[in-house]
């Protein structure tokens, strides 16, 4: 900046220059000093008015067996964390150690919906929000129609966690894309991004909002739903941690799905129980993924419709009706 | 009014008679606020009862309000095409217009702004885009880059006008004490000295050239909000260029209307002449043959081909479900005000004007073609839900919302050219050889009354040199 | 060929076709789902009382309506194979050992109960069932078929030269000697997340009470190859009862785990976004802002050559 040129009269003074910068130094060394006094009286007054603020205050916490618990803020340790703290952090972190995988069988499918009942039920959606859906497919008119459970791919290459502009919805380590309620702002990008249609939104109040509304914020169950928010399939998280397999797994009646870690080479059946080895269950059923060109990388296989020991019933419910 | 005026005064009255209150103003003004009233009620309603009060559900979730921002970033554009290429190329017809492309550049750009927090479904997180803002979402970027625009062009707009301020603060006083005050504020104490010439040239020239890559980015990151999708109908690589072209067109036409209007009730008759609404009319003809170039390779690249998917959406839309609406926005909107527009008869300027609503309505629509069709046909069926889950209607609630933008970008284009010179004074009185270069430097504080006050006041003045 | 032969023949079909449609479901099961003879007998050693039957209707509304509907108002799920009623006479022809067998083992799509519901909830269903035929009388229970009192071990070794893993079956005998048990059936599996896997096939014990399996190939075992092995006795009968084992063994493939979302990547979070993206958006936003920072500090000194201009005429 030093293009503009100096004018002559105070070219022509240099002491005074010279005195006129010192004193310029030394205030802006006082008016340093007053700021910094100022930022320091302000953070410990914050610092007061938080401790002020949490005295005799009940919070919730959540214990080493998952259990809530109401404990006076004033009897909280230092290393204690408040439920919805930990609830974020076992949800952003997920369970290491693991690497979650799908395998859905085509051929078993007969559409009984059961697991978007136990899904919704769980997740406390209304009817026409699906984290998972059952679809009805049909390539061309000479190819066989078939019913086609579709949850969220989980990719490991996720478009819509890609496009997220505030860390809403992000990849966990051990495979799940989850979406965190207290952050996302509701832009749909990811609606937008996802190839799948796997995600949802509260458009309107949650079907259980005056319900819910006390519960802490579990990333991993995402209840209580939250208005203008993202909803989207979460591999159950929540019971990944418990030991038990997905609700929608564990509820087909069919033995479509099977699930289980990758590097356990293992999955197992939601309906009979059945643990098999992955490896041979994808090789022997040339087990495929869905639209895998897009380069989503899915954790979520198909085996094909193959020999199907029933004919395809069709759904009334399948194409959407005029109100 | 002076047909051809010759003095310094009379071009500094002719360009500045509309600043003043009037009837139709208070009228206009009146009648625009209580549409935004009617409008922020329905806003009031979306923030209350949730996006659920709109059209847009889970598999169409983007409808008219990524439309009209669309449209909004597009139009804003301009600013950088008039002012920016065409300033810096040294066109001289573009003198009496730069302004007023940078008007509908800061209205536009600071309307789109506001028009994308509608869309949000927690408005009340807009902050968490700042404070948790990730490098890799196309979002990040494109609230980045508009706000970057948006300062750009209002500073493209301010600064070229700083001489205006003090010669019509010199020439007139008649104006209400508060706007001289906004005047003197932000004139920056220009007195036409030659270091401060200096200074002030450079400044726009940077601004010129900055603009120029800005407004590039800010539609090309706009549309990659859809060309970074897997979705057809959006997947495409000549998305940014199809916006950027597109913007042309939409800008342009925008431009040509306001000066139309401002020629006409702000009586600029000697200044925006019929030569200068011919040219823009060329220059409108040039953006639209760049456009429709880019288009006819949009459409005939996978057109050709027809692969399954890109297939099902771009049929759609050349004669299913939204043809209809298609075929009028490329015809009505781009092929036929192309065609009319070749002939000279037509560029004058009230046919111009209406050739430029229809293209600017096309435009509008054009967004929404783009939007909402692509959303329609996902790769997976749309199956168990009710049926306005699959076919997108906007609501009544939506379209008030969306006319409040209209509602704003006028109050501001308003305000804007009511309180200052809608035609650069200077430059204009320039050209035409009328501003002797050293006339303040001597003349401006003995003559100035608020000179004393001024200085008296000035915070430099006291700190550094009273004392000494 | 007469007529009366042919005659004969049609006869002998219909008379075939009626013999079938009415049995439509009980063939489908028996012909499907056979039961071991063994367990066909085996009968539930309390007696079926109120208690058992309410405790068993809450446990079918839970496990089975969704299927088999409510017992005779024939409003079972229309899957094939059909569920079937369980009130109907065909379901109720069953001995108590086979409806328990089959709702213990399962057959897709029925799920396996075992893992499910413990044995007497299994008993208490079939008590709730049975409350649907009149003509029921539950058979006492004799003293004990077999498996009750004895006592069977199994212990598992581990060969890493022969690559291979031994299992022994014994009886401790109620005078405390040990005899090994033939012809056992023996499963092995590798513990898992969810549930066990089965390593190849079960064996059978030989004389001496052994059974011997070959190590599994290619499965992944901890960070050291470790897995944790199950031996257990399949005894579906009951007549020897349950017996298992574990031992942890090395005979896995060592896995490392890798974090999915380790690599910097267009998906993963700000932290760890792609350098050259965070380097070439901080880059540019850095120059636009510094350009524009700097046009308002010109301005500013724009302001001020102005009011130097004054004061130093002041001055003099």
């Amino acid at each position: 900046m030093g293009e503009v040129i100096p004018d002559s009269n105070q070219e022509s003074q240099p002491e005074k220059n010279k005195k006129t910068s010192r004193r310029k130094f030394v205030r802006n060394l006082g008016l340093l000093g007053a700021g910094l006094a100022t930022g320091a009286a302000a953070l410990e007054a914050g610092h007061l008015f938080q401790k002020s603020k949490f005295k005799g205050k009940k919070e919730v916490f959540l214990t080493q067996d998952n259990r809530l618990v109401e404990v006076d803020s004033l009897e909280v340790k230092a290393h204690e964390k408040p439920a919805a703290e930990i609830l974020q952090e076992h949800g952003r972190e997920g369970l290491p150690g693991h690497r979650w995988i799908w395998v859905i069988d085509l051929s078993k499918c007969r559409n009984a919906r059961k697991c978007v009942m136990a899904c919704q039920e769980a997740h406390h959606l209304r009817p026409d929000q699906f984290h998972i859906n059952t679809l009805e497919m049909q390539e061309n008119k000479h190819t066989p129609a078939y019913h086609m459970p579709k949850p969220c791919q989980h990719c490991d290459n996720p478009p819509c966690v890609a496009v997220c502009p505030v860390d809403a919805t992000f990849k966990r380590p051990d495979g799940p894309v989850l979406i965190d309620n207290e952050r996302c702002i509701g832009c749909r990008f990811c609606i937008a991004a996802c190839p799948y249609s796997a995600r949802m939104m509260n458009w309107s109040k949650p079907k259980y909002a005056d319900q819910d509304k006390d519960q802490v914020y579990n990333i991993e169950l995402n209840i209580p739903q939250k208005i203008g928010t993202i909803t989207k399939c979460l591999m159950s998280s929540d019971r990944l941690r418990e030991g038990k397999l997905p609700y929608c797994v564990s509820s087909c009646p069919n033995g479509v799905y099977y699930f289980g870690d990758e590097y356990e080479d293992t999955v197992t059946n939601g309906t009979t129980k059945e643990t098999v080895r992955l490896s041979a269950l994808l090789s022997e059923n040339a087990a495929y993924q869905l639209m895998p060109e897009l380069g989503t990388k899915p954790r979520v296989y198909y085996l094909p419709p193959e020999k199907r020991p029933y004919p395809f019933e069709p759904s009334n419910d399948a194409e959407p009706k005029k109100a | 009014m002076n047909e051809n005026p010759s003095t310094l005064e009379i071009v500094t009255k002719d360009l500045t008679s509309h600043i003043r209150i009037t009837k139709p103003f208070m009228l206009w003004m009146g009648f625009l606020i209580l549409g935004l009233l009617v409008c922020l009620f329905a806003y009031l309603q979306q923030l209350r009862y949730g996006l659920g009060v709109a059209g847009i559900r889970d598999y169409i979730s983007w409808g008219l309000y990524l439309a009209n921002f669309v449209f909004f970033v597009a139009t804003s554009l301009v600013g950088m095409l008039i002012s920016g290429v065409l300033g810096l190329i040294g066109i001289k017809w573009v003198t009496p217009i730069s302004r007023i492309a940078e008007i509908i550049a800061v209205g536009f750009a600071a309307i789109a702004g506001v028009v994308i927090i509608m869309d949000m479904g927690h408005p009340d997180r807009l902050a968490y885009v700042f404070l948790y803002g990730r490098f890799q979402s196309p979002i990040f970027w494109d609230v980045t880059v508009v706000t970057t625009y948006f300062v750009l062009s209002f500073l493209l707009y301010l600064i070229p006008m700083i001489p205006d301020l003090v010669i019509i603060r010199k020439w007139i006083d008649k104006f209400p004490a508060w706007l001289t005050k906004i005047y003197r504020i932000l004139s920056f104490n220009w007195t036409n000295k030659p270091e401060q010439n200096k200074i002030l040239q450079r400044l726009v020239r940077i601004l010129l050239i900055l603009i120029i890559p800005m407004a590039l980015a800010i539609h090309t990151v706009t549309s990659w909000l859809f060309a970074m999708t897997t979705r057809t109908g959006w997947d495409s690589t000549l998305f940014g260029p199809y916006f950027v072209t597109g913007a042309f067109v939409s800008g342009t036409s925008a431009v040509i209307i306001a000066m139309y209007f401002f020629r006409k009730n702000y009586k600029l008759d000697p200044y925006l002449t019929d030569l200068h609404f011919n040219k823009m009319g060329k220059l409108l003809v040039l953006v639209m043959l760049v456009y429709l170039y880019v288009n006819i390779n949009e459409f005939l690249v996978p057109g050709y081909k027809l692969k399954t998917a890109e297939a099902i959406t771009l049929l759609d839309q050349l004669e299913g479900s939204n043809a209809v609406m298609f075929w009028l926005v490329q015809i009505c909107g781009l092929i036929l005000p192309l065609i009319l527009l070749v002939f000279s008869k037509i560029r004058r300027p009230l046919p111009l004007m209406i050739i430029s609503i229809a293209v600017l309505i096309g435009a509008w629509f054009k967004r929404y073609i783009i939007v909402v069709p692509a959303q329609e046909h996902p790769f997976l069926p749309i199956q168990y839900v009710p049926y306005n889950f699959k076919f997108y209607t906007p609501t009544l609630i939506e379209i008030a919302i969306t006319m409040s933008s209209f509602f704003m970008l006028l109050i501001i284009i308003t305000l804007l050219s009511k309180m200052f010179p809608v035609i650069p004074v200077y430059e204009t009185a320039k050209e035409r050889g009328l501003v002797i270069n050293d006339e303040y430097a001597n003349d401006e504080y003995a003559n100035d009354k608020y000179a004393n006050d001024e200085y008296a006041n000035d915070e430099y003045a006291n700190d550094e040199y009273a004392n000494n | 060929m007469t007529y009366t032969y042919m005659k004969f023949k049609t006869t002998c079909i219909f008379f075939l076709i009626w013999m079938i449609i009415p049995r439509g479901v009980c063939q489908v099961l028996g012909a499907d789902w056979p039961v071991p003879e063994p367990a066909k007998s085996i009968v539930c050693a309390a007696s079926f009382s109120k208690e058992t039957v309410s405790a068993g209707d809450a446990l079918y509304q839970k496990n089975c309506k969704a299927c088999h509907g409510d017992p005779g108002k024939q409003n079972w799920a229309k899957i094939v194979p059909v569920p079937g009623d369980p009130a109907s006479a065909e379901f109720q022809k069953q001995t108590d050992g086979e409806i328990f067998f089959r709702i213990t083992t399962g057959k897709v799509p029925m799920p396996s109960f075992q893992p499910i519901l413990p044995e007497q909830d299994r008993w208490n269903i079939i008590s709730y069932i049975r409350s649907f035929n009149p003509q029921y009388i539950q058979p006492t229970p004799q003293q004990k078929v077999a498996g009750g009192g004895r006592t069977i071990r199994l212990l598992l070794a581990c060969d890493y030269n022969q690559k291979r893993l031994y299992v022994v079956c014994n009886e401790i005998t109620k005078d405390k000697t040990i005899v090994p048990v033939e012809n056992a059936d023996i499963q092995l599996l590798a513990k898992r997340y969810f549930g066990n896997l089965q390593i190849g096939h079960s064996v059978h014990t030989n004389k001496i009470g052994l059974a011997v399996f070959d190590f599994p190939q290619n499965l992944p075992g901890d960070k050291f190859g470790m897995i944790n092995l199950i031996a257990r006795l399949n005894d579906e009968t009951g007549i020897l009862g349950e017996a298992t084992t574990t031992l942890n063994a090395r005979i896995g493939v060592p896995t490392q785990w890798v974090s999915l979302t380790a690599p910097r990547a267009m998906w993963n979070t700000r932290d760890k976004s792609p350098l050259w993206l965070t380097f070439t958006f901080s880059l540019c936003f850095i120059i636009v802002w510094g350009f524009i920072i700097y046009i308002l500090v010109s301005l500013g000194k724009m302001k001020r050559i102005n009011a130097k201009v004054k004061i130093q005429i002041e001055d003099e």
